[in-house]
Parts: structure tokens; C-alpha cells; sequence
């Protein structure tokens, strides 16, 4: 009875320990283990914030199976920055209704964080952080990428995103007539 | 080679696009088909509809030359120009209500020619389309209009800003026969219909309100969030406020410190009725608070307007 009660005990005191941990680990695709802020998971990312809710995180870490590794290190690295740094009360604003309201111009902090990258890390980020249903790191990464497409022509934004022209020359020539004020500076 | 994005990825990039900058979309949608068809869907054009508009530029009268277009975010330029003897009134979601006026001659060489206001047109400076609304057929001495999309007068949905410049509109046209009268009336024309409704029972005394001059129609200040649309009068010593949804006609006076100064209407930030006036060397904003109806608050005061 005596040795029951004791298991018992031990069995609620890591229960307890488990919901009062302060991080998360978080398994890439390809085996990496990554902490991260519980509270700063659950507050930037709407799925990781149901799944702590929910209680499908795992102690030994949680499988993201569409997320490599390097993407998966920068989103716990912004995570982890953004719980450092302290939230202005239109950053959390704008999280909530996004659709709406005006874009948040990205903090110095942000910045340096998306312009460090590389392309294609830059992309693998943008996909982890639609994935993971990160507005504020969306709203970031995007407007890195719209800063990139600025002054591009059709042909220059195909290269950088590589993908492949399938209009005829016709039809883009009748777009390009159609809508000729948006290539004045062409 | 860099990786290829999915197309529910290419959608959150691209609803990201500065508002201001339009160019960004068409170039986009250079690049391939099925980003033409992400920015084309009708969800995605829902999602931009559902901030705030940007302001791409306005038109500016001249003297005598048609209306200019001054850009606000270059490079962007509608396609088609205001023609000669048009004079902008009012824009509601990218059409225009353009006066085209007309200059009359008398073959008398003494007589001097005047300029007369024979159609109202509604135009979409970005198809050139045209919706040709004939003048009231009542008897007006000055007079001032406002365009709104249909949807936005019925009922509580309002105008959800998806495909407005295709979907039917309303003019309401503020008209005084005498402008020593003190009376003024407001009828509707339907593009639904296609013709004018029977002025509503709004004839209004401004006697009492600090109207002590004529009254002369200003432009109009449309605001649809509480469905009515304000229009000046004389110098806006007082403003007319016309309810779509009761069609009510009334007379409102202006902030108690404006009487006798020079001020301009304008939407308030929260979407209500403003009214800025200059008051040296600070530019004051007044805005109407709905709640208490005659009531202004000072919202805002600027230093260096």
C-alpha cells in the first residue's frame, strides 16, 4: 500500500512538472531536437498553441514532419527572440485580426533576422511559418520577400522564385497593353 | 536552384504586397499562370477588399483643363483621362461622378456664353466605362451629389467593397430651388431603375441653426459606416446630413467654435463625421460622436498644420 501510494505521488509530481515545464521540444524532418518558450510558441503560433492546449505535445519531441531542420532553428530562434524582446500592443493587435488591420512595419530585431538569411532559407521560413500558422513571422518574412520583387520585371521574379513562363508571347503582350501603367518604368 | 514555393505559400507573399504599390500585383501576375489565377481568385481579391483601401492619388482641377491626376504612389496611372468640361464631384470605390458641362453660345454678340451642367456621368477611370444619369428633372438653383454603391444603402451588410465598380449604384442629389428659401430637398436616382426617385419629404429650415447666409451646397462627404452622407453648406456654417436608410433630410450645426471660420468636412477616424479647422499656427480636428448626435468632441489638435 505504502510503496502504491508512493508511486502515485511520483506519477502526479511529474504530471505537474510536465505542465509547469516552460519549453517545448519540437523534432524536425530529419531528427533534430529543438526547445523552445512554451509561452511564446503558444502565442505566435495558432497550431503549436493548439496542440499545447490540446495536449499532443510530446516530452521527447514533437514530431514537425514538413519542417527541416535549419527552418525549424530559425523559428524556434525567432521564438525565442520575440519572447525576449518585449511586445508593443499593436505587434498583438495585429495578430489577432490580420486581415484588417494595417501591416506592422517589421521591428530593427525582425529585420536583421530575415535580411541574415539566405534564399532558400529565407523560403524554407516562409513555408514553416505558413505551416505553422505564424502571422507575425509571415507578416516578416513576406515583407522580405516583397522587398525582393520590387523593381523586378516578370522575367527576373520567375528567376528568383523559379518558375516556369507558360503564357505565349501574345498573351503577355495583351496584359502588358491591358495594364501598361504598371511597367512605366520598364 | 531555389526551392519552389506551394501556391497557399505564394498567396500569404502576395496578399502581403504593400496596398500602395498595385505594380507589385500585375508584375506578379506576369509570372506565371497560376499566379494569375491566385491573385485573380476570388478569395484572394476578398482578402485585399477586406483592409483599407489605399489611397493611389487624386484628381485636381486646373483652370480650364480637364481634371489631372496627381499619383500619390507612382507609378500607378488609370489608363483613361477625365475629358474636357468634366468636373470630378465625388469618388465611391473607384468610379467617379464626373458634371459634364457644357458651354452655350447665343448667336447674340452681346450676350455672354454660359456654362451649363447637362449630364452627370458615373466613369471608371480604369475601363473608361461610362453610365450616363440624366440631371433631376425638377427645378435647382445650386445644388451638390454624392455617388454610393447600392449594396452600401440597403440593408446592415453594407457594401462589402468586392466588385463595386460593376455592381449598381445610387446618386443622391442635394438641391435648393431658392437659396433664400431656407428649404432644401434630396431625391435618389437608381441605376437599378434607371431613373429618379420622387424627391422624399425632405424639405428642412435651417433658421436657428447659425445659418445666416444662402444656402449653397458644398461637396459632399459620404460616409457609409452610419449610412449617411454629409454635405456643407455655405461656407459649412452648417451641414446637411442625408440618411440613406430613413432617406431623411436634416440640418446639423457644425462644432460650437467654427461659426464664421473657413472649415472643411472630412471623415473622422473612426469613421464618423470630422470636421479640421485651422486655427494658427494648430490644425484642430473636430469628429461628431453618433452617440450624442449634436455633440463634438475635440479629437485631435496638431501643431504646425
Amino acid at each position: 500500500m505504502e510503496v502504491d501510494k508512493g508511486k502515485g505521488e511520483a506519477e502526479e509530481t511529474r504530471k505537474v512538472a510536465e505542465a509547469d515545464r516552460d519549453t517545448v521540444t519540437l523534432k524536425s524532418s530529419d531528427g533534430k531536437l529543438f526547445e523552445v518558450s512554451k509561452e511564446a510558441a503558444a502565442r505566435l503560433s495558432t497550431v503549436l498553441a493548439g496542440m499545447i492546449a490540446g495536449g499532443s505535445i510530446d516530452d521527447n519531441g514533437t514530431d514537425l514532419k514538413q519542417i527541416g531542420s535549419e527552418a525549424l532553428e530559425n523559428v524556434v530562434d525567432y521564438c525565442n527572440k520575440h519572447a525576449n524582446s518585449i511586445p508593443s500592443a499593436a505587434l498583438i493587435s495585429s495578430s489577432i485580426s490580420f486581415n484588417t488591420a494595417p501591416f506592422k512595419e517589421p521591428e530593427e530585431w525582425e529585420r536583421k533576422f530575415v535580411d541574415r538569411l539566405s534564399h532558400d532559407a529565407l523560403f524554407d521560413l516562409v513555408e514553416a511559418a505558413n505551416f505553422l500558422g505564424m502571422e507575425r513571422l509571415l507578416d516578416v518574412t513576406c515583407h522580405k520577400i516583397s522587398e525582393m520583387m520590387k523593381g523586378k520585371s516578370p522575367d527576373q521574379i520567375r528567376e528568383v522564385f523559379n518558375i516556369k513562363n507558360d503564357y505565349t508571347k501574345e498573351e503577355l503582350e495583351e496584359i502588358r497593353q491591358e495594364l501598361a501603367w504598371a511597367f512605366y518604368d520598364d | 536552384m531555389p526551392p519552389q514555393l506551394p501556391d497557399d505559400v505564394v498567396e500569404e507573399i502576395l496578399a502581403r504586397f504593400p496596398p500602395d504599390e498595385p505594380a507589385l500585383l500585375v508584375r506578379a501576375a506576369l509570372a506565371c499562370k497560376a499566379w494569375h489565377r491566385i491573385v485573380s481568385g476570388a478569395g484572394f481579391r476578398r482578402r485585399l477588399h477586406g483592409r483599407a483601401p489605399p489611397l493611389l492619388g487624386f484628381f485636381h482641377h486646373n483652370g480650364s483643363h480637364p481634371p489631372s491626376f496627381n499619383p500619390t504612389s507612382p507609378p500607378f496611372r488609370p489608363p483613361y483621362s477625365p475629358r474636357a468640361g468634366w468636373l470630378i464631384l465625388n469618388a465611391r470605390h473607384g468610379r467617379f461622378l464626373v458634371a459634364r458641362k457644357m458651354t452655350t453660345t447665343s448667336t447674340s454678340p452681346f450676350a455672354t456664353p454660359s456654362t451649363e451642367v447637362v449630364e452627370l456621368i458615373v466613369w471608371d477611370p480604369t475601363t473608361d466605362e461610362q453610365h450616363g444619369v440624366p440631371m433631376p428633372p425638377f427645378k435647382y438653383s445650386t445644388w451638390s451629389a454624392a455617388l454610393i454603391c447600392a449594396a452600401a444603402a440597403a440593408a446592415a451588410g453594407g457594401c462589402d467593397h468586392f466588385d463595386c465598380p460593376k455592381g449598381p449604384f445610387l446618386v443622391v442629389f442635394v438641391f435648393t430651388d431658392n437659396i433664400y428659401k431656407g428649404t432644401m430637398s434630396a431625391c435618389v436616382y437608381s441605376s437599378e431603375q434607371g431613373s429618379w426617385r420622387v424627391p422624399t419629404c425632405t424639405h428642412c429650415h435651417c433658421q436657428g441653426h447659425g445659418c445666416r447666409h444662402s444656402l449653397r451646397v458644398r461637396g459632399p462627404i459620404v460616409l457609409v459606416k452610419n449610412n449617411a452622407i454629409y454635405f456643407g453648406c455655405d461656407k459649412n456654417t452648417s451641414v446637411l446630413e442625408y440618411d440613406l436608410g430613413r432617406q431623411k433630410l436634416s440640418m446639423i450645426g457644425p462644432p460650437p467654435v467654427c461659426y464664421c471660420q473657413d472649415v472643411v468636412l472630412m471623415t473622422a477616424d473612426g469613421g464618423g463625421l470630422g470636421f479640421a479647422i485651422v486655427e494658427n499656427p494648430k490644425l484642430c480636428l473636430w469628429s461628431r460622436e453618433a452617440a450624442l448626435r449634436e455633440a463634438f468632441t475635440a479629437e485631435e489638435a496638431r501643431a504646425g498644420a
